[in-house]
């Protein structure tokens, strides 16, 4: 008979541990789920491609543009001063690739890297290989591709469409406009602002001297998060963030439509 | 060892009946399909209808299995010799675990296997679109694996969920149903509760896991472990649970 009791007094009492959780901790979807599938815009395989290789110095620049579309973009800085550009063609037809080449332009000090005008109606791609200074900015625009950043210091710009997005090591100024892509920034070290639509983004800070202020707000999407805000729910389906670790120095700015946001800060 | 070997083999006996009933169904509905679409009455996509009938069934009908092998235990009064037995719960309960992880896996061969003799040209089609012989079996066994896990896990709920309506006097099929549903919910929050230790854990990039960048660029597919680890140990507590209290607790005259 004892045992009975005991069982029926153990199954009550998680019965009413059951009942608080879901009456004051029922809102686990703002918790991130230990699944996350995405499927990312896929990269189409160059047909023909030649390369074009560019080397300069520093000196006369601070800022680097590049354009491309279709292809991936590899994106890293080291302690040098030399400016190393080597830009990938591609095109379905060896003729076609004949008649693209990659214009360089100068205005004031900055660099820009861009296709030429090829055949009307054929499909052409232009992905970049850059090594860059540290401390430089640069900007690229990219379409239907991929953009990889590894191991990154100065001020990065990008602004990608159907595309996957990785960033790994990043000290500096970020700001990122992203629509429809994955979009993974690891190791970030420094001010952020993302804005993106109908995009899966991971956001991996590091901690920082003065500390970050967050600034999240997602409409019509999921925001995850470990990292010091509170979540709170507003009217049209909106999820604001805002906290600050430590002063609350650098800004971390996320806009986010129809996506998926999930921000963690690490010591 | 022995002993749980015997254990292991009088349940997979107990099994045989239905395990051979099941597989002949299965087959049975494999080449009533193939026969279909050889006469031009059904379309090719038939197959894969056919193929994942058994798969989606099956599940099911091992947890009803796992709850009925022990029930008849009780009914046939053999609970008495289990209990005797010169074995502790946990392996008594493990035995009945690993019984139907055996039986999942027979009946899963006997559907590959079918698959494979009465699908052949389909089967040899979707291999076209799929990047190498090698990457299906690697990832057909990796979702073995996994589902196979996920049942054992299913499995440990119900055994669980059985042994407790054995120890009330009434209404044993509710607080069955009750303890099936409160160790499932015990165990999510037990996940995420214990998830903040668990952080220092890497998320486990399932794409490259399953080199689906083989198949398509750009799949993310990861699983945050930090919030797994604790249902999973939350899981293994209450299996060693059920076989404390199936040993020591559990009342045989129900």
């Amino acid at each position: 008979m004892k045992i009975r009791r005991v069982t029926l007094i153990v199954l009550v009492f998680l019965t009413v541990l059951f009942i608080f959780d879901v009456r004051y901790f029922g809102n686990r979807s703002i918790q991130e789920p230990s699944i996350h599938f995405n499927v990312g815009p896929g990269i189409l395989e160059p047909a023909a491609h030649k390369m074009q290789e560019f080397i300069l110095s520093q000196s006369d620049f601070t800022s680097l543009a590049l354009k491309g579309r279709h292809g991936v973009v590899e994106l890293r800085s080291a302690e040098s001063d030399v400016i190393k550009v080597q830009a990938i063609i591609w095109a379905d037809e060896e003729e076609v690739l004949e008649g693209l080449e990659v214009r360089e332009s100068i205005s004031g000090r900055e660099l820009s890297y861009e296709l030429s005008q090829g055949p009307a109606g054929q499909e052409a791609g232009l992905g970049f290989i850059v090594h860059v200074p540290d401390g430089m900015e640069v900007s690229v625009d990219h379409q239907f591709g991929s953009v990889n950043v590894d191991d990154f210091v100065g001020f990065l710009n990008l602004n990608t469409s159907f595309s996957n997005l990785n960033v790994n090591g990043i000290e500096g100024t970020v700001t990122i406009a992203s629509n429809f892509g994955n979009i993974n920034l690891q190791r970030i070290r420094g001010p952020l602002r993302l804005d993106n639509s109908f995009a899966t983004c991971r956001v991996g800070l590091l901690a920082i001297d003065g500390g970050y202020d967050f600034d999240v707000v997602v409409t019509n999407g999921t925001l995850l998060g470990k990292a010091p805000f509170q979540i709170g729910a507003e009217s049209n389906n909106k999820l604001v963030a805002r906290g600050q670790s430590g002063e609350g120095v650098h800004p971390v700015i996320i806009r986010s439509n129809f996506g998926t946001v999930s921000v963690s800060l690490e010591d | 060892m022995t002993r749980f070997f015997r254990l292991l083999r009088k349940d997979l006996q107990a099994s045989l009946l239905p395990l051979g009933f099941l597989s002949g169904i299965a087959l049975i509905v494999m080449l009533f399909t193939r026969v279909r679409i050889s006469m031009g009455s059904w379309p090719n996509e038939a197959a894969l209808a056919a193929v994942s009938l058994p798969l989606v069934f099956l599940p099911l009908w091992l947890l009803w299995q796992s709850f009925q092998t022990l029930r008849i235990e009780w009914r046939e009064d053999t609970v008495y010799t289990l209990l005797v037995l010169p074995l502790p719960g946990w392996k008594v309960m493990l035995a009945k675990l690993a019984a139907i992880c055996l039986e999942y896996t027979i009946l899963l061969a006997v559907t590959a296997v079918g698959a494979l003799i009465f699908f052949a040209p389909q089967v040899q089609q979707a291999m076209e679109n799929l990047p190498s012989l090698l990457w299906v079996i690697r990832n057909f066994s990796l979702v073995y694996l996994f589902s196979l896990g996920v049942l054992a896990s299913m499995v440990i709920f119900v055994q669980l969920a059985f042994v407790v309506s054995k120890m009330v006097g009434r209404v044993q099929g509710l607080i069955a149903i009750w303890t099936l549903f409160l160790s499932s919910w015990f165990v999510e929050v037990l996940g995420a509760l214990m998830e903040p230790l668990f952080r220092w854990i890497p998320v486990l990039s399932l794409d490259r896991l399953f080199r689906l960048d083989e198949l398509r660029a750009g799949i993310v597919f990861e699983l945050n472990l930090a919030s797994e680890i604790g249902s999973w140990l939350g899981i293994l507590a209450l299996f060693v649970l059920t076989g404390v209290l199936f040993e020591h607790f559990v009342e045989v005259s129900g």
